[in-house]
């Protein structure tokens, strides 16, 4: 009985699976518990539009391992601390590489449960206005900084072919679309500014300028546990 | 297509799995969990008091943080300057800002927290800060919510009032020596001035005047009604009321302001000062003599003062001393006659001399070379629009020649402050506000040299060293400064408007003068400064800071402030 499930592993494990390319469109949600983040939100929920393709870059039924690229953006930040009159505004763009690790279980070809690493680059743009000043231009900033996820979630997919008894080639597996839905937890590094205002893009002028030093705002840090859903599309 | 046919794979269950519904339960959960997250201290409302001109530093008091904000601008070697700022926390719920007498210390009162809420309680307190940040702060327990602080000039007393009508005991002070570290029970000593049927309405120092052959520190609190010595040395000791009005009496003698007339050192019996007191709608002068008591027993006073009410034409507007043949006399100027009264305390005698000009302002300058020689004279004048003239009146002997020595000149447009300058007999008019005009005035001379400069309701500073003044138009991005010793004004161009002025004389740190510059505040509620040399302002030297007061706002401790304080 050993010696037949050993082979019957052994052929599993070497049998060629399907390779894949994913598109994926998500919707991240992360619970941002830092009071930095408060400067530029009026809630701890960090929303963040995600895009990110896949490629497998190693498959063996059931398993496979995607290599993941990807980018995130949330641009909509903006909030008022009103003991400093300073009203705050960030853009927060990441790009990533990542490794998705999932699994087919035998049987549930619309289920694909999965663990994923990411790691890379934030940056981090932020203008602070002065909100008693009517014509005070605003203090900008930008900061880099990096960043790592970890999670895991499961992939609901409509795999095409089911809905052809014979589907063609073109149709058959992998392709399928589907959601998916993870937790994890995003580390962020903390994002550092020091805004000024900006310099006058006439060279004269600018020259003219008295020379102005700027200010420490502090740093942001938008580390927190994701909720991560969205559309799949494997090619 | 046919059922023979095998299928790649099996068929799924249908899209609307049944993890659809524990997904949006798990959104929904998240989402909530996320909102209201917002610590307090983000919502609070901004509560900035300042600046205040220190030495070598401007402070703020940010009373939403807490904390103390001193920014000094550091010359560089090779011009310009480098910013210090500098964020110290206070105790809970700041009320008062205020500078030491030398102006190298702020002060703060803060009225702590009777806790709950997140906060552990907190007395009200006195810190005295060094604006470096390098020393600890001193830390005054005062423990009753004092909203008035009055300092003495030499720096080493703080009286804590009262000047709201809140107060659970307004009677109450806390008497500081701030030149002594905090001791409970000790220092601040708490006193109850003994009540009338008034309160402390002002308090004012007699630091350092001689009683007898002593030299007496001496708090002077203003009642209506009446006054209260209180002998800052002894402080066990009975402190000493003296009326102003019969008790019964229904006139409200409310002291306005006072003068001191030191006593003769020389004097066989000790010196006996006199301080003069004034109030509004009376028509008198109150002379208080401060005789040596050496006799006086062990808890009480070991001065007495005594009374004289001396009745002037009309209320004094102001009055001043100046020096006659037998000791101090005083000058009262009462607008409503218009007149002036000298009045000699030690005989209550009184010589009326009738202005051609009405005056509710004096101001005496006790050297000044005329064909006689050296004089006493004194500037007679009156602010606001109408009155264009002043006079003139030599004081010394002015109880012989009476009108005589009065000398009236127009001065050309009416006048709203006498400023004075780095030359003990030139003054700088500040005209009427609407035309913003100045001009200097030679009190030797009795000439009126009208400027260029108009500053309207725009910001002023004068130079520490009397050597320039420093004037800011509202709206315009430059200022002007007027260089006393050659008359010539300079208009210099800046990056914004100025709303404020501070010539800063410096700190002095070894044999340099650390912080010394003329900052221009641009009125920004992030921070907005530059940075001028006080010596010799140009563009070039320039420097400026912007949003020192939003300074590391990211990083707020949120734990520091869990929730409104509990008063």
């Amino acid at each position: 009985m050993r010696r037949r499930l050993l082979v019957a592993a052994l052929v599993l494990a070497s049998a060629p699976a399907a390779r894949a390319t994913d598109v994926r469109l998500g919707a991240d949600m992360a619970w941002v518990q830092d009071s930095s983040f408060d400067a530029f939100w009026t809630n701890d929920l960090f929303s963040r539009f995600d895009v990110c393709l896949a490629y497998t870059t190693f498959a063996s039924v059931p398993f496979r391992l995607d290599a993941e690229l990807g980018y995130g953006y949330a641009g909509y930040l903006g909030a008022t601390a009103a003991f400093a009159a300073i009203e705050s505004e960030l853009s927060v763009h990441d790009a990533y590489v990542g490794l998705r690790a999932s699994i087919d279980p035998p049987g549930l070809s619309w289920l694909r449960p999965y663990v994923r690493v990411q790691g890379g680059a934030t940056f981090g743009l932020a203008s602070f206005r002065d909100a008693s000043a009517d014509d005070a231009p605003a203090y900008e900033d930008w900061s880099v900084g990096g960043l790592v996820y970890g999670g895991g979630g499961v992939e609901l997919v409509l795999p095409l072919g089911v809905f052809l008894d014979e589907p063609p080639a073109p149709l058959s597996e992998p392709m399928a679309f589907g959601i998916f839905l993870e937790g994890g937890y995003f580390y962020r590094s903390a994002l550092s500014f020091h805004p000024a205002i900006p310099a006058p893009e006439d060279e004269d002028e600018a020259a003219d300028r008295i020379p102005v030093a700027g200010f420490s705002a502090g740093d942001v840090v938008l580390s927190g546990g994701e909720l991560r859903i969205g559309f799949v599309a494997r090619l | 297509m046919s059922d023979s046919h095998p299928r790649p794979r099996p068929r799924p269950s249908p899209p609307g799995c049944p993890l659809g519904a524990p997904a949006l339960a798990l959104l929904a959960a998240l989402a909530l969990a996320a909102c209201g997250g917002r610590d307090e201290i983000w919502d609070r409302v901004r509560d900035v008091r300042g600046p205040l001109a220190l030495a070598g530093h401007l402070a703020w008091v940010d009373a939403a943080l807490e904390e103390l904000v001193t920014v000094e601008a550091r010359a560089r070697d090779g011009g310009g300057f480098d910013f210090l700022v500098v964020r110290q926390p206070v105790g809970r719920r700041p009320v008062l800002l205020a500078a030491s007498a030398d102006r190298t210390r702020a002060l703060v009162v803060t009225h702590g927290t009777t806790g709950g809420a997140g906060y552990e309680a907190e007395e009200e307190r006195l810190y005295r800060l060094d604006p470096t940040g390098r020393e600890a702060p001193a830390v005054y327990e005062l423990r009753s919510p004092f909203d008035a602080l009055a300092l003495s000039t030499d720096g080493r007393w703080a009286v804590a009032s009262f000047a709201s009508d809140d107060a659970v005991n307004p009677n109450e002070l806390a008497v500081v020596r701030l030149d002594q570290p905090p001791a409970p029970d000790t220092n601040p000593r708490l006193v109850p001035v003994r009540t009338y049927g008034s309160r402390p309405l002002a308090v004012h120092f007699l630091e350092d005047l001689t009683i007898g052959d002593r030299d007496r520190q001496i708090a002077l609190i203003f009642s209506a009604r009446y006054v209260t010595l209180i002998d800052l040395e002894h402080l066990d000791r009975r402190m000493t009321t003296v009326f102003l009005s019969a008790r019964a009496s229904t006139d409200a003698v409310v002291p306005a302001a006072l003068a001191v007339a030191p006593g003769d050192a020389t004097d066989p019996d000790g010196a006996t000062p006199y301080v003069f007191l004034r109030a509004p709608g009376i028509a008198d002068v109150f002379a208080l003599a401060l005789k040596d008591n050496p006799d006086a027993a062990e808890d009480q006073n070991d001065f007495g003062p005594t009374v004289n009410e001396i009745p002037v034409p009309a209320p004094p507007d102001d009055f001043a001393v100046f020096d006659g043949p037998e000791g101090a006399l005083l000058l009262a100027v009462h607008g409503r006659t218009p007149g002036v009264t000298a009045i000699d305390p030690r005989t209550t005698a009184a010589w009326d001399v009738r202005l051609d000009a009405a005056a509710t302002r004096v101001q005496i300058f006790p050297d000044v070379p005329t064909r006689e020689g050296r004089r006493q004279l004194a500037l007679l004048w009156s602010p606001g629009a109408g009155q264009t003239r002043a006079g003139f009146l030599v004081l010394d002997d002015v109880q012989t020649r009476l009108r005589r020595n009065l000398e009236t000149i127009d001065l050309g447009a009416p006048v709203q402050q006498v400023l004075p300058t780095g030359d003990p007999n030139r003054v700088l008019l500040v005209h009427d506000a609407f035309s913003g005009r100045l001009s200097i005035l030679d009190v030797a001379d009795r000439t009126v040299e009208p400027l260029g400069v108009w500053v309207g309701a725009g910001a002023l500073a004068t130079h520490p060293e009397g050597r320039a003044f420093f004037f800011a138009t509202p709206g315009r991005d430059a200022i002007s400064e007027l260089r006393l010793d050659t008359g010539h004004a300079e208009e210099l161009r800046l990056d914004a408007a100025p709303a404020g002025l501070y010539a800063l004389p410096g700190r002095p740190v070894g044999s340099t003068l650390r912080g010394r510059a003329l900052l221009v505040d641009h009125g920004w509620s992030s921070g907005y400064l530059t940075a001028l040399p006080l010596d010799a302002p140009d563009r070039a030297g320039a420097r400026s800071i912007q949003g020192f007061l939003a300074e590391g706002f990211l990083d707020t401790d949120a734990d520091r402030h869990p929730a409104e304080e509990v008063p």
